[in-house]
């Protein structure tokens, strides 16, 4: 449950990340944004979205705009309205911010088929969408990659996890435990010596 | 003559046996004692290994590993862009009243990933100068605190979320209390912020975390496990409201 919910909320910010195809008029940020807002997007994947495009909003067209904002809209209408209706006879854009969660967590709710159709809009604007499992949260670590002024140079955007793991990675510090390890075996090392030494005298 | 060297053949053989008593216990605790210190360091180490690693590895990692250490230094390899990017300088309009001045047009210098961003102290507490990046992934939380990219840019209206390691960089965070000033600087901004409440709340609420329309918040978070450190499914969580905006004078090249 918590992998669908963290999945759709990713997905669709971070397609709209990669989508983020928009001419440098406020008024199309503007749009865009509502766009996402309409298709059910929780708000804080919202804000991700809107802080992308008007960092880079020199990067993209109107024309790309456009078909962001349809993708958007479409995206809204084909994975999230069936499940907003099923659950809250609601739209997508009356959705509160709970209910936005929990049309993520239904299992009928097509991740992949969000997952699908945003990473091909990014494709269509010119950003590169990854979507990859995670190797230290729930669920998807999703990034949007901008060419910089030539290919070598991509700039990277991953889509941050709301809440954040902040009592350091679960996995096992090898580096920690190589340390011990050997301090260990000097302890003994050196002990063995002492009691020989100890025992000559 | 003959008793006297019965008595000292007596002494002698008594001497030998107390010499040869002394030796074996000297062997025994010259010998077993350091073997006996090396099995309570071990039974230490096992003791240790019982528990969950992720109990103990914050622990380990403030032992072992010196770059959990609180530092100011920000120097740092990006591997979210190249080197020679530019700065991505723009133009925005915001005004409310806890602006210092009465213009409405401001420079903001957007961060990149993984870029240091600010600054952020909170003198009553013994945090300072910790420094604040631009994301919240675990190779940028290493660094500093982590600035949430789906939170609103530092010095824009709105819900301003930080968040750092609870054995590091925020470690001290339990220590801020209700009044406290943090202030967060940037390069183009400085935010003067008071403590208003801290809260308990569980990793899937979001509640804390998302935008405040209209309401200049600052929300820092770590994780919260019942003042130990280590993984916890909570968050400790500082909410500030702003007091006071003050924005920097911004070279940019036309």
């Amino acid at each position: 449950m918590k992998i669908k919910k963290i999945l759709s909320a990713a997905a669709l910010s971070v397609a709209m990340a990669a989508t983020m195809a928009v001419s440098a008029s406020a008024a199309t940020v503007n749009d865009t944004v509502d766009a996402a807002k309409k298709a059910g997007v929780q708000s804080h994947n919202v804000q991700q979205l809107s802080n992308f495009l008007e960092a880079y909003s020199d990067h993209f067209t109107a024309a790309q705009y456009d078909t962001m904002v349809a993708t958007l809209q479409e995206t809204g209408d084909k994975y999230v309205a069936p499940i907003a209706d099923k659950l809250f006879q609601k739209a997508p854009a009356d959705l509160t911010e709970d209910e936005r969660v929990a049309v993520g967590r239904d299992p009928e709710f097509d991740e992949k088929g969000v997952i699908d159709s945003l990473v091909a809009l990014g494709d269509k604007v010119g950003v590169k969408v990854t979507v990859t499992k995670s190797t230290e949260n729930i669920g998807y670590d999703v990034s949007a990659v901008i060419p910089g002024g030539d290919d070598s140079k991509p700039i990277v955007n991953p889509a941050d996890n709301p809440v954040s793991p902040t009592g350091d990675a679960a996995n096992i510090n090898a580096a920690a435990a190589v340390v011990a390890g050997i301090a260990i075996l000097f302890a003994g090392a050196g002990i063995v010596v002492v009691a020989r030494k100890n025992k000559e005298n | 003559m003959s008793d006297r060297r019965s008595d000292n053949k007596h002494r002698s053989s008594r001497h030998r046996e107390h010499s040869s008593t002394n030796k074996v216990l000297r062997t025994l605790t010259f010998v077993l004692t350091p073997f006996l210190v090396l099995f309570v360091v071990c039974g230490i180490f096992l003791l240790a290994l019982i528990k969950p690693l992720s109990t103990a590895k914050p622990y380990l990692d403030m032992v072992f590993d010196g770059s959990s250490v609180q530092t100011s230094g920000d120097s740092q390899v990006n591997i979210y862009h190249a080197d020679d990017v530019d700065l991505n300088i723009k133009e925005i309009d915001v005004q409310s009243e806890k602006d210092s001045d009465d213009d409405y047009k401001h420079y903001i210098i957007y961060p990149y990933y993984g870029d240091r961003y600010g600054t952020l102290n909170i003198e009553n507490a013994g945090m300072t100068d910790i420094p604040v990046y631009c994301g919240t992934r675990s190779d940028v939380l290493e660094r500093g605190a982590g600035w949430y990219n789906g939170s609103v840019f530092i010095g824009k209206v709105g819900n301003v979320v930080i968040a750092g390691h609870n054995h590091t960089y925020f470690f001290l965070l339990p220590q801020v209390k209700k009044g406290d000033i943090v202030t967060l600087e940037t390069d183009y901004c400085k935010l003067t912020y008071v403590v208003t409440e801290t809260v308990i709340f569980k990793e899937t609420d979001l509640t804390y975390i998302r935008p405040t329309e209209g309401k200049d918040r600052l929300t820092l978070y770590t994780c919260w496990n019942n003042g130990r450190l280590g993984m916890s499914t909570q968050r400790l969580g500082v909410l500030c409201d702003l007091t006071k905006r003050e924005w920097k004078k911004v070279e940019v090249e036309k």
